[in-house]
């Protein structure tokens, strides 16, 4: 089981439009980072890419899971017109 | 004849230290600088800011300022103003100007630098306070910035939902640059030069009543946010991001708050912090300074660091954390030591050697 470095909020996290991911500062100096990817599939350790420290995520699970699936809906609805264009 | 001399240590990974290695330096290493009259050395987590006797600013590692990068050696900042005094935080900085005006820079994303709309701030910009009060001091919590004025005052601006969370402490809310701040009522009154030092942390600030009575507000997860009233005067009050130390008129060093790595340097580590101040083994102290999750002292000629240590930070030759102050080994000759620094995940000292 993980020893976590303390647990924060998603809001508290910084979010990064060009690379889809939240980033939070690390003690070291460089930040804890987890993508909205991995917050969709319900993962929740943000982790240093400098240090062995991790932090947990605390975040509405609902809230991404909604998201992932209204991804999921457009692709599929996309895959769906392209489908009735090639017909 | 004396010499002196800068040796740092620690995280580097934006070459903080003034390093070239852009990596952790594991023991005290001499840093290269052309600089006379050192007044002052201040860390952030990424910068390190220097300043000079002539009042000029002077930077190692990564800097928001535009256009130039100071990554590397320390450089001097060329900014057409004079300072007479400097504070960093994690990636912000704030510059007293010698005609008394507070100038900042650096990351604003959570409006930490009291404007709205700049996720970075890249010119230095004066902070333009409500009801256009005069600041008197700054210090830096990981996004929230606290500003004492000279009407003794207290401001704080950034993230403030942590001060909000807290039930012990009543706000004014305050609209001014089209942000909210919020300006601490205190639950005393508080007359001319009482508040005598002010400190923030992670996400908690706390502030010191005529040297005797240390308040604290925001988060206090581990302990960080204890209010306590001492026997003795404070003479220097510091903060972690999630503990805090202040040192006595008779030289005895006590620490506080959160201590799963050895931050309050007790013999042990608990996962729930200490809200009692811990007597520190070392006396008399004569100077410390508190990194994110570790600490530095001067005792005499001689310099112990304890704490969190994976990058180094403590200087010894090991990583693993250190629970107790521990005995640095620098270098003999050593004459005086001039300042000892902690910035987020590293050391540095300024000392005199006596030279053959």
């Amino acid at each position: 089981m993980s020893v976590f470095h303390d647990e924060i909020e998603i809001e508290d996290f910084e979010y990064c439009e060009e690379e889809d991911l939240y980033t939070y500062p690390c003690p070291c100096g460089d930040e804890f980072i987890i993508t909205r990817e991995e917050l969709m599939d319900g993962l929740e350790e943000a982790t240093c890419p400098s240090c062995s420290l991790k932090v947990k995520v605390i975040y509405n699970k609902d809230d991404f899971k909604k998201e992932h699936f209204e991804i999921e809906e457009k692709l599929g609805s996309l895959t769906l017109k392209e489908t009735t264009i090639c017909n | 004849m004396t010499t002196r001399r800068l040796y740092a240590w620690g995280a580097n990974s934006y070459s903080q230290l003034g390093l070239d290695k852009k990596s952790e330096y594991e023991l005290p290493t001499e840093v290269k600088i052309n600089i006379q009259d050192i007044k002052k050395i201040c860390g952030g987590a990424r910068h390190t800011i220097i300043l000079d006797g002539r009042g000029d600013l002077h930077i190692a590692g990564k800097s928001d300022l535009s256009p130039t990068e100071y990554e590397g050696m320390f450089k001097k900042l060329e900014l057409n103003k004079k300072f007479k005094d400097v504070v960093c935080g994690f990636d912000m900085t704030a510059a007293f100007t010698d005609d008394n005006k507070l100038m900042v820079w650096g990351n604003n994303k959570n409006n930490q630098l009291g404007y709205p709309n700049m996720s970075v701030i890249k010119e230095p910009i004066e902070l333009s306070l409500p009801d256009n009060e005069t600041a008197i001091n700054v210090k830096f919590g990981l996004k929230h910035t606290a500003i004492l004025t000279k009407s003794h005052h207290i401001f704080i601006v950034g993230l403030l939902k942590h001060f909000k969370n807290d039930k012990n402490a009543s706000y004014k809310e305050v609209d001014h640059n089209s942000i909210e701040w919020l300006q601490l009522i205190p639950n005393i009154v508080i007359t001319q030069n009482d508040i005598t030092h002010i400190v923030c942390g992670q996400n908690h600030i706390s502030f010191v009543i005529d040297r005797h009575v240390i308040y604290a507000h925001g988060d206090n997860k581990f302990g960080q946010c204890s209010q306590t009233e001492t026997s003795e005067k404070i003479m220097k009050f510091e903060s972690g991001w999630t503990h805090n130390g202040y040192l006595t008129e008779s030289n005895s060093l006590f620490l506080y708050g959160r201590n799963n790595y050895g931050q309050l340097g007790t013999r042990s580590k608990v996962l729930n912090g200490i809200t009692t101040p811990q007597k520190c083994s070392i006396y008399p102290v004569n100077d410390f300074s508190l990194g994110a999750e570790h600490g530095i002292l001067k005792s005499g000629r001689d310099i112990y660091t304890w704490g969190w240590n994976e990058h180094r930070n403590c200087g010894h030759d090991t990583d693993d954390d250190i629970i107790e102050p521990k005995l640095l080994q620098l270098c003999s000759h050593i004459s005086e030591i001039v300042f000892v620094i902690a910035g987020a995940g590293f050391c540095m000292v300024l000392l005199e050697t006596c030279d053959k």
